[in-house]
């Protein structure tokens, strides 16, 4: 530190930081940026809670008087804590079995150096970008003959098969780097095979669960194509297709009631995102970059 | 660690003395890891990816060879689906939409996100807080997303033509999802607001890899802003962009949540995308075979432009990994 001339460091900062005006306007920028992103679901609960006049009368602002009775009379009217519920055992569901299946696959490669292993990971890696779309008509044939639609395994099965991918390549190089040694000591330490995969790779593993589960639980809680040709019963639908069934019904009626239910299908996963923001934005750069 | 490795090795066993009193970890690890058992880790996944993505993968592709309205006997047809794919005006239009669509929202996706990335790369204090608020549009599900931007664009009540009249601006033209011609550019808006967050998060991830001496240095060395960007952070943050963009184009080929949920295609099939044209083939009118083999072109697209953005940026990407 001694040995930098003690002149150049008032020059840096101002050759670097940039001009006060400079910084303004880039924050201005930004800030407008996010105005345009978050603005329309700002915009989104204000219409929640309007009246049928306020609906025509007042479209920038809040309402004047919230009726926060739309929020229950969507509520309940659309069922929407069913489609809820589904959303949450089949996203849950999904979110295990990857991770369990996954581990084991990314164990197996890992540590237990199964024959194959290179190939099971080539296939993996091609098979990162095969679109659902190609395999929706394909697992719908599949699922009518095997009398698997309409329940939540129908859903399950072919989400947790899409995830394994990404999970098994994401997992493989997060045991890869795990030093040998820790293995190594504890099997001299006398632990069993199954005792060295639960009691010390798995809690070594943590960081690496928590960006396969956040990959998981989005790409499941959101998808629409397949929860929609799949499943047709109503009691199994899953969020986004309760939600598209309810625009649908309450269109022309009571709009209020549309972004009400808008808002409770939008809420839960922001609030989670809010929470375990550092983790979400982590997470999925990280296994973007990874790729 | 080498020599006990040794001590350990094949053919020491048995051989009694020092050799067992420090057995090599790998020969644990080998009695532990079992001959036949080991493979219990990896079936159950294993069985799950084939029944669920490699057999349905296969469908697909035995399916396009065929006619077959999804009950009663399969007719073989051989190549015939593929021949009426390339006559089919349709078809045609859809991947046009399509490209159109692709490109659009990349380009559009790419150039916010590296522009919005850059400028909050240096307001290190609020960086958190524009990261936290530009990423929540890419949460929300396609639908929920679909839905809201319906009302946004409804041309009496919505927010968007309300915005541009504020401006002076006369929006009696603007009917946006009602016009053939408007329909298409509205839904790109709304890919790319959802999506310009999250490519942005991806390439910050990017910036920051890049050591702050770089930039710093050529500055001293006097290169102006225009040209740090050109020959330092640009050459550096190629590898992320090619992540960005293989993201973008593979999602945006696929397209079909949105379209569906907001036009189903139309209005007059000014927003007829492959998929949407795959999903009226295959579920209105119960064409499984015809609508299989669409679905194996845009595959094989989507494929090949992968390979080739993957291609083009290979190079570059080595070049930056060695710097």
């Amino acid at each position: 530190m001694a040995s930098v001339p003690a002149i150049l460091r008032p020059r840096r900062r101002r050759l670097f930081a940039g001009h006060p005006a400079e910084s303004a306007a880039r924050h201005a920028m930004l800030v407008l940026a996010c105005v345009v992103s978050v603005y329309p679901l700002v915009w989104m609960v204000f219409q929640s809670l309007k009246s049928p006049t306020d609906f025509y009368t007042n479209i920038w602002g809040p309402p004047a008087h919230p009726l926060w009775s739309n929020f229950t009379g969507a509520w309940s009217s659309g069922d929407l804590g069913r489609y809820m519920l589904n959303s949450v055992i089949v996203t849950g569901s999904t979110v295990v079995v990857v991770c369990a299946l996954g581990y084991l696959l990314a164990y197996g490669i890992v540590l237990m150096q199964v024959r194959g292993a290179k190939l099971i990971v080539g296939v993996f890696a091609v098979s990162l970008f095969l679109p659902v779309q190609l395999l929706l008509i394909p697992l719908y044939v599949l699922e009518s003959h095997a009398g698997l639609l309409n329940n939540y395994w129908s859903l399950i099965l072919p989400y947790a098969a899409g995830g394994l991918p990404f999970a098994v390549i994401f997992l493989v190089a997060y045991l890869r780097s795990v030093p040998r040694e820790i293995e190594e000591a504890a099997i001299v330490d006398g632990c069993r095979s199954l005792q060295v995969l639960w009691k010390v790779m798995v809690p070594l593993s943590r960081p690496a669960f928590a960006t396969v589960v956040i990959f998981q639980f989005l790409s499941s809680w959101n998808e629409f194509l397949l929860a929609m040709t799949l499943v047709q019963s109503d009691s199994r639908r899953t969020l986004p297709m309760g939600i598209l069934n309810f625009f649908q019904t309450y269109n022309n009626t009571n709009y209020a009631y549309i972004f009400a239910a808008l808002t409770m299908s939008a809420v839960p996963i922001i609030a989670v995102f809010v929470v375990f923001q550092r983790q979400f934005i982590g997470g999925l750069t990280a296994g973007a970059v990874k790729m | 660690m080498a020599t006990v490795r040794q001590l350990g090795a094949p053919g020491g066993d048995g051989q009694g003395g020092v050799v067992t009193v420090v057995p090599a970890p790998s020969r644990l690890r080998r009695q532990i890891r079992g001959g036949w058992s080991r493979y219990l880790y990896v079936l159950p996944g294993l069985l799950l990816y084939v029944v669920f993505v490699l057999v349905p993968l296969l469908g697909a592709f035995a399916l396009s060879l065929t006619r077959w309205s999804g009950v009663g006997p399969i007719h073989f047809t051989g190549l015939h689906n593929y021949a009426s794919a390339f006559r089919d005006t349709m078809v045609g239009t859809a991947f046009e939409h399509t490209l159109i669509y692709s490109a659009g929202t990349t380009v559009g996706k790419l150039a916010i996100g590296l522009g919005l990335a850059l400028l909050a790369d240096k307001g290190t204090r609020m960086l958190a807080a524009y990261r936290t608020i530009l990423f929540i549009p890419a949460l929300m599900s396609f639908v929920a997303v679909g839905i809201l931007w319906s009302w946004l664009y409804n041309p009496e009540i919505g927010l968007v033509n309300h915005v541009i009249s504020a401006f002076g601006i006369n929006t009696f033209s603007l009917t946006w999802l009602g016009s053939p011609h408007q329909a298409l550019p509205a839904l790109m808006i709304v890919e790319v607001w959802k999506w310009a967050g999250y490519t942005m998060v991806i390439f910050l991830a990017g910036l920051q890899t890049i050591p702050r001496e770089l930039p710093e240095a050529a500055r001293v060395d006097g290169a102006n802003r225009f040209g740090v960007f050109r020959h330092v952070t640009w050459p550096l943050l190629k590898p992320i962009t090619v992540i960005n963009l293989i993201i973008a184009v593979a999602g945006s080929l696929n397209v079909f949540d949105l379209v569906y949920v907001m036009t189903s295609g139309g209005p007059y099939y000014s927003t007829q995308t492959v998929m949407t044209y795959v999903y009226q083939e295959a579920f209105s009118d119960y064409n499984f075979g015809y609508a299989a083999a669409i679905a194996v072109l845009l595959f094989l697209f989507v494929t090949v432009v992968t390979l080739l953005c993957l291609r083009a940026f290979r190079s570059a990407t080595y070049e930056a990994r060695r710097v």
